[in-house]
């Protein structure tokens, strides 16, 4: 029998403090589950109710462990990693998470589909995202996915059970299913990718990873092969979750199908949680496939490629959508591109830093922007999936001045006008990828931000400029939602106008 | 044969028997064609429930060639226990030597786990009981069950009940007793389900499997750390092992490390909680009352041959375990001790005051069923090992022995009252107090002079419910009980320890107890005169049926008065020197599963095992002496000498008051379990919600309001110059880009894995000629 | 390659994985292609055994088709119209030449020396036991982390299962 520790020791070996945040969140859902079961009647305000307090209790544990001494990083032998980037991303997780608790018990109760179950899932998702972020091994990494993803696929078919009104909603059902078997499909990728890579190193872990690498670069054997090719494989795995072409295929169908709040979850969630493992997984495990004289790691043509094209047909389809899900959804496609061409920096020796932090900039307002702008859409939406199409929105300025205020300011935010927290993030991203000498990235970047804008601006224009065709629309949503669209809107004006703020938050982070 | 020669391998045929049977039956004998009820004389009157639907009939030979396969292997398990009995006396000195038999059964890396049998004076005791039990079951299970479609899949059932049970006797080690208790778990929600038409019955299956499950679950966890600690689960080698349980005493268990307790006391708590599951303990006893929805064989299956005897026979089994860091006989108990002896006497005391407000004459039964397994649970609490195998061979007796003529009653009531309608008697409502509902057999208020007409059963039931109540010296009941209330004195007496006080109190109170609702039972079921028209036309009829269902009362009776002299101290005045001359039988035979003095010497953490059994006082005597027999005066007092008039109130009503509806709903506790939860949760979120919508941020949202129609204007101006400065020509170009680019999407999946997979191949060659461009520097 | 016991085993156990995945993507009716599936599973835990690792063999046999297939089965047989699958071939041939791409790249990056010499690695001599296995899952230096975090996956997934799966009309 080998000899186990106690719990004492246990939890001082595993440094399991600096995991509370996600530990303490999956352990808050798993008493949800319970305090639904029990709720009864009352689990209608019951249960959103507890979600919320448990995304602040694991809010307030993360604010104690964020940006550890460097020592106290890794937890839960070397599984797990705590640093600045941890941290700061389980801040946008949480908050994103919390916005869209708020959304989701206002749509629930109109869609006559309230269910405990969709809290549950909604946090356990959450959690796998956090976990995602502070991944420090392929195996966690992929768990973490799964966990991220799986309550994903069931939330997308949301819509598909009865309602109260016996009524079933195709679409959503679609959406779930299409979800699964393409996500089922990528994460094969991901797998094989994982095995290439642990066959040519020897580890999954990601720090030991960069340790054996130069050597098996060095001995250009059929090792090297497999981890160039693990590598691939790895990027179309994670390639899927974030979205980026030619990934994407599935979002607009999957972002229409699904309850517009999960669509606002999943466009940010799953985002980060694809992002921080790229990140990790290239920036620090194989940022030593470098090209001798260059300095520049060996897949940042492959990441330039797939950031240019995912820039040019994200913002280029969004023209053409009427309807405002869809539009969103391709216009997450372009942002994930934005993303993507800070990751491309980071490949340039030496701008590894700032081109994260540029991401991490970059996620947050994208984040909070994107959440207000599904938050106003969803508000504006039928029941039955219809009314989000971009003719209904005529007028809504007359009707309802202020939603139409905070959406334009969620547009203006999106296509990067100064004052907005967009206009902080695309700098950043922009600049980083011209420090890192990719300036036909940069310049790609800033072309199609000038298309973005015909789009975004078009929503604006129908809200003010039009006349609506008569019958002003009626008010809605409740003060949940109401709540969710200022905090969304203060998060974009505040690190907009404040525009250091941002940067001085994400200026400890470091994971080269 | 050699393997038959063999007697420490013959045991593995024990259950052979029985398993067997169900084999055959399930796949070669049960042969079944669906038939309307209704066309189907036999079955017509039987159970109204089946009219009109369609049952599976098998053909006669099928059903008695199923009832003899039955019959058969368990009276081979019987003959087969019998030889193994006889094998097991030729020992030198049992317990110390043993029958065993084992095989590797899987291959746990250097060593290999053994499943296998093993006869020590514990499986002794059980080997007596259990399959004269099991026969006297079976051969009543002809009668009872002669007109049911369902005949041979009841044998089939029945006898994988009894295999498992025989299974779980023999057993060697823990998992294969968890392998035996599991079977019976599916085996009881079978049987008790067995009218599934009926929705109580299904209910009641579900619930006996859910509730009982949930304990298992404890348990498993129990032996799975068990094993993880000592790497085996074999009884020899854990519970005959002082080194063993010295180190079981003396481990930290990983997960409580900060607490004092020891891991054998963890493992202990986590094992006892499964008998609490199948022992029908509080609070998990819920299920064992509407157990009897089961045809009545099965229940004297399931509370006195089978699976409650189950849970107390594995306790039995793992006492060196739970009284291990400890010394009961010196008043110091461990946590599963003390954990036992509070849920034990607890139960004992609960049970007996619901069973006094029960009507229905089975539940009064399950209800003394759960009483007296808290008798034998609080009796192991406090060491008194012996006594409760004692309590645990007689009880088993006596209650096979109740059931059956519980059984008997209803089947007797039931052919009254077909007679009844087919003579036209039943037209007079007033014989009928709930004319228009279905006519309940089993309720005891629609019954009466039942001693006229069924005799036999009358003195059977009277000699099982006198020894139920534990009526002084002629019934097995009173020594068991005797002495568990002897043990308890003993602590109290010697050492001064509160806990044997307590169950020796609250013990004394539940046999006063159940000595009175014994007799009300009888004198309600059998005294006076019959209090409606079926009561008064009650019989077993005549023939074969009738036979097979009084034979096995008789032969139950006999063991329900004899099997306590067995176990006569040998200090009993005057009795000791016919039944026990030299030492006590049954205390002699049974110390000697426990470890040996010698060996245990050498180890503080353990106790002496081999206590010597509690000297003759007077006390303990007087005590279960007088409760007993005052109980039954008091029931004889109240119920029969002014029997209950037709359609009259129960004393009991006008005595207890509003406590009467308190005790015959079972102190509300099925009511309780869901209101614990739910009230107090809804109100803290009434109020949560309440203050949120109270709307502190309204005003707030005001003057952030004015502010957005301001800036409204502003983008309003804003965007008017936005769209005017950008020409015609290039969004319209734009527009039709992105129209192209939008056909590719085609909403078909396999269409986007194919991209995907297409895309995996580009990056893979891109990447590859990247990296290798840069190797080839 | 020598003509061994490992190496006839090893066309045999390809024959088997090979054979039953395109029995399982050509077959229209579902329950045939479940056995297929069947087939192909087994050839896999074939694999297993010849990579010394018997015991994954076994769970190879008793999680995938003793437990995985048969639910499979079961659901087909849940299925109305198991034969008359009308499978459409959707754009079959660039399919067929995407896969054989990606199998090419990794056939070949194997065993051409695209970065160098092809250096076989031999597996260390020890095989990992059942136990070393056990204790790599729930080792604290191993991998319990996934391990924890696969379980509350399963969580997840399992009330996921549920709702999706309840007929709940209220």
């Amino acid at each position: 029998m080998f000899e186990s520790p106690t719990i004492a020791e246990f939890v001082t070996q595993s440094n399991l403090a600096s995991t509370l945040p996600g530990t303490l969140l999956v352990a808050w859902t798993l008493l949800l589950v319970l305090v639904d079961l029990f709720a009864g009647d009352e689990r209608e305000h019951w249960t959103p109710l507890g979600a919320c307090l448990g995304l602040g209790v694991s809010f307030v544990a993360n604010l104690f462990v964020y940006a550890p001494a460097a020592d106290q990083q890794t937890a839960l032998y070397g599984m797990f990693i705590a640093d600045a980037f941890t941290g700061f991303l389980n801040i946008v997780i949480l908050v994103a998470t919390l916005l869209a608790v708020l959304m989701s018990r206002d749509y629930l109760m109109r869609a006559g589909i309230h269910r405990g179950e969709y809290y549950i899932l909604t946090l356990l998702s959450s959690a796998g995202a956090m976990f995602m972020v502070a991944a420090n091994d392929l195996i966690v990494v992929f768990v973490a996915l799964e966990l991220l993803s799986i309550p994903l696929y069931i939330l997308a078919a949301f819509r598909s059970i009865k309602n109260d009104g016996g009524e079933l909603a195709l679409k959503s059902e679609e959406s779930g299913m299409k979800y699964f078997i393409l996500g089922a499909f990528s994460s094969a990728f991901l797998v094989f990718g994982a095995a290439l890579v642990y066959g040519a190193s020897g580890t999954t872990n990601i720090p030991q990873i960069l340790e054996v690498a130069p050597a098996v670069v060095d001995a250009a054997s059929s090792a090297t092969f497999y981890l160039v090719v693990g590598t691939a494989l790895l990027i179309v795995g994670l390639g899927f979750k974030v979205a980026v072409v030619p990934f994407h295929m599935w979002t607009p169908d999957v972002y229409e199908g699904a309850p517009t709040p999960v669509t606002a979850l999943m466009s940010v969630t799953a985002k980060i949680g694809g992002f921080a493992a790229l990140l990790r997984i290239l920036v620090t495990a194989l940022s030593v496939l470098l090209l001798v004289d260059g300095g520049v790691a060996a897949w940042q043509t492959t990441i330039s490629i797939i950031a240019a094209l995912t820039l040019v047909l994200g913002n280029f389809v969004a023209i053409s959508q009427r309807n405002l899900k869809r539009m969103l959804a391709y216009s997450s496609i372009a942002h994930a591109g934005y993303i993507m061409v800070a990751l491309a920096a980071a490949g340039t020796a030496g701008s590894a830093d700032s081109a994260t932090q540029g991401a991490l900039v970059y996620i947050l307002a994208y984040m909070f922007t994107n959440l207000g702008a599904f938050a106003v859409v969803m508000t504006i939406e039928r029941v039955d999936g219809g009314g989000g199409n971009i003719d209904d929105i005529t007028g809504l300025a007359r009707s309802r001045p202020l939603l139409a205020m905070a959406m334009t300011i969620f547009m203006l935010s999106l296509t990067g006008i100064p004052l907005t927290a967009g206009f902080v993030g695309k700098f950043m991203v922009f600049a980083a990828a011209v420090q890192a000498g990719l300036v036909g990235l940069a310049v790609i970047g800033v072309l199609t931000s000038v298309v973005s804008a015909f789009y975004y601006m078009r929503v604006v224009v129908n809200m003010y400029l039009r006349d609506s065709s008569g019958e002003l629309l009626p008010a809605l949503e409740t003060v949940y939602v109401r709540w969710a669209i200022n905090i969304a809107l203060a998060g974009t004006l505040i690190f907009g106008i404040f525009y250091p703020l941002a940067s001085n938050l994400v200026s400890m982070v470091s994971i080269a | 044969m050699d393997f038959l020669n063999d007697p420490n391998a013959l045991p593995w045929l024990i259950p052979a028997g029985p398993l067997l049977a169900f084999l055959i039956i399930t796949l070669l004998t049960n042969k079944s064609k669906l038939v309307p009820a209704s066309d189907h004389h036999e079955y017509g009157g039987h159970h109204p429930d089946y009219d009109g639907m369609l049952v599976p009939v098998v053909a006669r030979y099928s059903r008695v060639i199923s009832i003899g396969v039955g019959m058969c292997g368990v009276l081979a398990a019987l003959v087969i226990s019998w030889v193994t009995l006889y094998n097991a006396s030729q020992l030198h000195h049992i317990g110390q030597e043993v029958l065993a038999s084992s095989i590797a059964w899987m291959d746990t890396g250097e060593t290999a786990f053994k499943m296998g049998v093993l006869v020590d004076p514990a499986t002794v005791i059980m080997l007596v009981m259990v399959p004269i039990a099991v026969l006297m079951i079976f051969i009543y299970s002809i009668g009872y069950m002669a007109h049911d479609p369902r005949q041979a899949r009841f044998f089939a059932l029945i006898s994988l009940f009894a295999g498992a049970m025989l299974t779980l006797v023999v057993a060697d080690n823990v998992l294969l007793l968890f392998v035996g208790w599991e079977i019976m778990g599916v085996c009881s929600y079978m049987l008790i389900g067995f009218w599934f038409e009926k929705e109580s019955a299904y209910k009641a299956a579900i619930k006996a499997f859910t509730t009982t499950r949930i304990a298992d679950v404890v348990m498993l966890l129990g032996i799975a750390y068990l094993y993880s600690l000592t790497g085996t689960l074999n009884y020899r080698d854990i519970m005959y092992n002082p080194e063993t349980l010295d180190m079981l005493a003396t481990t930290a268990p990983i997960i409580f490390g900060g607490w004092t307790v020891s891991a054998a006391s963890i493992i202990g708590i986590f094992l006892i909680i499964g008998t609490v599951g199948k022992s029908a303990q509080f609070p998990l006893h819920v299920w064992l009352p509407d157990a009897m929805e089961g045809p009545t064989p099965v229940s004297a299956m399931i509370h006195a041959a089978a699976m409650v005897s189950a849970g107390i026979f594995s306790l039995i089994r793992l006492y060196p375990l739970f009284a291990a860091g400890g010394d009961p006989h010196h008043g110091v108990l461990t946590e599963p001790l003390a954990f036992m002896a509070v849920v034990g006497a607890f139960t004992a005391l609960l049970a007996a005051t619901m069973a006094v407000a029960q009507n229905d004459v089975k539940a009064v039964l399950a209800y003394s069923t759960i009483s007296q397994l808290g008798f034998m649970m609080a009796a192991l609490g406090i060491g008194a090992y012996i006594a409760a195998a004692f309590h645990l061979i007689t009880h088993a007796f006596f209650k096979a022995l109740l059931f059956m003529a519980a059984g008997s009653v209803i089947h007797g009531m039931e052919h009254g009252e077909h007679h009844v309608h087919e003579h036209g008697h039943g037209h007079d409502a007033s014989h009928h107090p709930d004319e228009g509902h279905h006519f309940d057999p089993q309720d005891m208020r629609n019954m009466g002079g039942l001693r006229k007409t069924m005799p036999v059963t009358f003195w059977t039931f009277l000699i099982g419910g006198l020894s139920l109540s534990g009526f002084p010296i002629i019934t097995a009941g009173f020594w068991s009980k005797d002495e568990i209330l002897a043990d308890a004195w003993l602590g109290v007496q010697n050492y001064g320890s509160g806990a044997h006080g307590m169950v020796f109190i609250m013990l004394a109170l539940a046999a006063f107890m159940t000595a009175f609702y014994t007799m009300r039972q009888i004198a309600l079921t059998f005294g006076g005169e019959a209090r409606t028209e079926a009561a008064k036309h009650a019989n077993l009829g005549k023939g074969v049926v009738s036979i097979t269902m009084t034979l096995p009362l008789i032969i139950l009776a006999f063991f329900a008065i004899g099997a306590g002299f067995v176990g006569v101290p040998n200090d009993f005045p005057v009795l000791n020197a016919i039944f026990s001359p030299e030492y006590n039988a049954f205390h002699h035979l049974t110390v000697e599963a426990l470890p040996l003095s010698e060996a245990t010497a050498a180890f503080s953490s353990l106790p002496d095992y081999h206590a010597k059994a509690p000297p003759f006082n007077i006390i303990p005597v007087a005590t279960s002496v007088l409760v007993a027999l005052l109980g039954l005066w008091l029931g004889w007092l109240v119920y029969w000498r002014k029997p209950l008039k037709a359609g009259q109130r129960d004393p009991m009503e006008n005595f207890l008051g509003p406590l009467h509806p308190v005790l015959q709903n079972r102190y509300y506790l099925d009511e309780i379990y869901g209101r614990v939860f739910v009230a107090p949760s809804q109100w803290l979120s009434a109020q949560i919600i309440s203050f949120l919508d109270r709307g502190i941020i309204d005003a707030l949202l005001h003057i952030i309001a004015r502010l957005f129609t301001w800036l409204g204007d502003l983008v309003k101006v804003l965007n008017l110059w936005l769209i005017d400065g950008v020409g015609d020509g290039i969004p319209i170009a734009i527009f039709n880009f992105g129209g192209w680019l939008r056909r590719m999407q085609s909403g078909r999946v396999q269409q986007y894995m194919l991209l995907i997979l297409a895309a995996a191949v580009a990056i893979g060659i891109v990447l590859v000629l990247s990296s290798g461009a840069a190797l080839a520097q | 390659m020598e003509l061994n016991a490992i190496s006839i085993g090893f066309v045999v156990f390809t024959i088997f994985t090979l054979g039953g995945g395109i029995g399982v993507v050509t077959t229209r009716n579902l329950f045939q292609g479940t056995i297929w599936l069947m087939v192909s599973l087994f050839g896999v835990a074939g694999y297993f055994v010849l990579l010394s690792a018997p015991f994954l063999a076994a769970v190879q046999i008793l999680v995938y088709i003793g437990a995985i297939a048969i639910l499979i089965t079961f659901a087909v047989m849940l299925t109305r119209s198991v034969t008359r699958i009308k499978t459409r071939y959707i754009r079959l041939v660039p399919s067929l030449l995407a896969s054989l791409a990606l199998f090419l790249i990794l056939l070949l990056g194997v065993t051409m020396p695209i970065f160098g010499g092809v250096s076989p690695e031999h597996a260390p001599a020890t095989v990992a036991s059942t136990r070393d296995l056990g204790a790599a899952l729930v080792d604290e230096n191993g991998y319990v982390v996934p391990f924890l975090l696969a379980s509350v996956l399963l969580t997840g997934a399992m009330i996921g299962a549920i709702f999706i799966a309840r007929d709940d009309t209220a």
